[in-house]
């Protein structure tokens, strides 16, 4: 069997409070997939993101990305991954193009002007790519943003709360990018998030997190109900 | 990746409005400043040609005591009008100096009955290059600097960043060498301009000592400038919250730039106490008053040790609690820059006491030549009438010959260079070096343990 993209073991994470914010999670993403993780506030699900990302270290556990150890390699295998961060804002004093070109050079590939000019394309900013990110709605910041995590053409892309800060719109804008993305690019992408419902669109399988652990790992296709689902999961509804 | 960062660091802030705001402010600051200064240095010059021309006038009226020789020499080498003045402002320490120089050169000045300082710039004092690097530029730093971390962890552009194959310390690198060089081209650039302005429109003639004086000048302001920015960059490190970060800073900055003087003074009176100017004033009239007031000339030489003792005893003392007042001080980058360009532009403390050692071997020198032109002149009259009999420095009344001395000021007074006016402020040199390295460090460390998230 191939080697999975991401492969979680016993992850925990207790913080100097006591909180155990991650509490021995397990989970395996296979390449090409896209696997939606969800749970309430304080679940655990973003503090799993920077355990991933080396923001911060676990207190025991192992993450391989793309079969690399994460732990002990945070910069190699951050070469595989793209991340499309909750609520980031890119330079606004520079144009969405500039902002491209800074995080591509950043990305230590080598990332061609015409290869920008397809992301704009991609996230449907070309026609304002000379325009200051300031200048630029939300949808449209948010849409860059997802251009910042696909430029170096990612094995991995983590998605933290993409929906968020969008407007009804924007929120169906993005995830008809974010499923054409997965049907042309076939990247692997771990999205976090509360919105359930978009997340239930374009997810493969869906994981619900409770108080630090995975509870519930079940494929996409086989949830008719996914509110129902994720609120029996999480304790609310019976 | 660090060029990647610095290049993007610098051009944020080259493009944005605090860096032309802060770029118009050097502009006219330093401009006005400078030009202001220039003025002071024409009107101080013509003072300085009056006053000599006067002042040689009264010598080739004829004098048969030594001061006014002495007055004249010392008021011609040690008044002259420096060019570097136009851009640091101060007194020469020898002007405020006590002791034998400073009663000549206040005598000196007295003679013509006027002052060339403007009441003007002695109440709003001037705008000069310590202001330049030590106030504005290191506040401008601290601006620039303030949301280096904190602001990009705000707009979550941090984790972006670090979701790349970049090391941390690339990252607070490649953000000092672009944000620091953003703060230092107002600089660089407003110097420019202020000594074009000096050279060519006022027309004030640098030397090349002067110009590599000015350079050092300007080198040691950028690091200066530097520390202040790295300052901002820890704080920045060290919070979350930019809004946090700025008011921080603001604290620093106002602790470092305006409270470590106060501090430093407090500390150094507290520690080395003793008498103040006032006290010493009136004690050395009081001293000074009892020779005019009819000793004879057997008690001349006892008068003038007391006298002399007195002084050095004010003198050390002051030394000492100028001393103790530096070492606090050098915690400050903008007080140890303060410190060095007083004392590039010969206007430190320690090169006063230097200048007072020379002109008072040549004092010497001369009062030795005059008592013995005094001996000689009583032996050809026969021991009847000798000059010099009833004045206390010197000065003569009954003479019927002039004395004219061969010695000059010249052969004894030899200012600093630069390489010992530099020497006088290792301690602010050094400091202003491990400054930058230690908040470096600093800020390095708390970057690594910086909760990106």
């Amino acid at each position: 069997m191939a080697e999975p993209m991401v492969k979680i073991k016993n992850l925990v994470k207790v913080f100097e409070d006591g909180t155990r914010a991650v509490d021995g999670a397990n989970l395996e993403i296979q390449k090409g997939e896209t696997f939606a993780l969800f749970g309430p506030n304080g679940a655990g699900k973003t503090t799993m993101v920077h355990l991933m990302l080396d923001f911060i270290p676990p207190d025991k556990g192992s993450i391989k990305i793309a079969g690399i150890d994460a732990l002990r390699h945070p910069l190699e295998a951050k070469k595989h991954i793209g991340l499309i961060a909750e609520s980031a804002k890119l330079y606004e004093i520079f144009s969405a193009r500039r902002n491209l070109r800074y995080f591509a050079d950043l990305s230590g590939k080598k990332i061609s002007d015409k290869e920008i000019d397809r992301v704009l394309a991609m996230v449907g900013l070309s026609n304002v790519a000379d325009r200051a990110v300031g200048k630029f709605s939300a949808g449209m910041g948010r849409r860059l943003v997802v251009g910042v995590g696909l430029l170096k053409r990612p094995d991995l892309l983590i998605l933290d709360e993409p929906w968020t800060a969008l407007d009804p719109e924007g929120a169906v804008e993005l995830s008809k990018l974010l499923s054409q993305l997965k049907k042309k690019e076939k990247i692997t992408m771990l999205i976090s998030t509360h919105d359930i419902f978009q997340a239930h669109k374009i997810a493969d399988r869906i994981g619900i997190m409770v108080k630090g652990k995975i509870r519930k790992i079940i494929k996409a296709s086989k949830v008719k109900d996914v509110e129902s689902l994720y609120l029996k999961t999480v304790g609310v509804a019976k | 990746m660090i060029r990647t960062i610095a290049k993007k660091e610098f051009l944020e802030n080259v493009l944005s409005r605090k860096f032309l705001l802060a770029f118009i402010l050097a502009v006219i600051i330093l401009g006005t400043g400078v030009f202001a200064m220039s003025s002071a240095y024409k009107e101080k010059k013509d003072w300085y040609d009056t006053q000599l021309s006067d002042l040689e006038q009264t010598l080739e009226n004829g004098t048969s005591g030594y001061s006014e020789i002495a007055q004249v020499e010392t008021f011609t080498e040690l008044q002259k009008p420096e060019a570097l003045s136009t851009l640091i402002s101060g007194q020469q320490a020898v002007q405020t100096g006590l002791g034998e120089v400073g009663t000549m050169l206040r005598e000196a000045s007295g003679t013509a009955g006027t002052s060339y300082t403007s009441p003007l710039w002695d109440r709003f004092g001037m705008l000069d290059l310590t202001f330049i690097v030590g106030t504005l530029m290191s506040l401008m730093a601290v601006i620039f600097s303030y949301n280096s971390i904190s602001g990009e962890k705000e707009n979550g552009t941090l984790k972006l960043t670090l979701t790349n194959n970049v090391p941390k310390d690339h990252v607070l690198l490649g953000k000092y060498i672009g944000g620091t060089s953003s703060v230092l081209l107002p600089f660089v650039l407003s110097m420019l301009l202020a000594l074009s302005i000096v050279a060519l429109a006022v027309g004030i003639p640098f030397s090349s000592a002067d110009g590599i004086a000015i350079g050092v000048l300007v080198t040691i302001g950028c690091a200066t400038i530097s520390a202040f920015y790295l300052l901002g960059m820890l704080v920045s490190c060290l919070t979350k919250r930019s809004a946090i970060s700025l008011l921080m800073c603001l604290f620093i900055w106002i602790f470092l730039v305006q409270g470590v003087g106060n501090v430093a003074s407090l500390t150094a009176t507290a520690t080395t106490p003793g008498m103040n100017y006032d006290e010493y004033r009136t004690e050395y009239l009081s001293i000074a008053q009892q020779a005019m007031g009819g000793y004879g000339r057997e008690n001349f030489s006892t008068i003038q040790q007391q006298l002399n003792a007195l002084t050095t005893e004010f003198r050390m003392q002051q030394e000492a609690q100028l001393n103790t007042a530096l070492s606090v001080s050098i915690i400050s980058p903008a007080e140890s820059y303060r410190n060095i360009a007083q004392a590039l532009t010969g206007l430190s403390w320690a090169e006063g006491e230097h200048i007072q050692e020379q002109v008072s071997d040549y004092t010497s020198a001369l009062s030795n030549e005059y008592r013995a032109w005094q001996a000689e002149q009583r032996e050809n009259q026969g021991g009847e009438n000798f000059p010099g009999q009833g004045g206390f420095f010197g000065t003569s009344t009954g003479s019927s010959e002039n004395f004219s001395s061969t010695l000059s000021l010249g052969d004894y007074y030899q200012p600093w260079g630069l390489d010992e006016r530099l020497g006088s402020v290792t301690n602010d040199l050094v400091a202003i070096v491990m400054f930058n390295i230690l908040i470096f460090v600093a800020a390095y460390v708390a970057f690594l343990r910086y909760d990106v998230r």
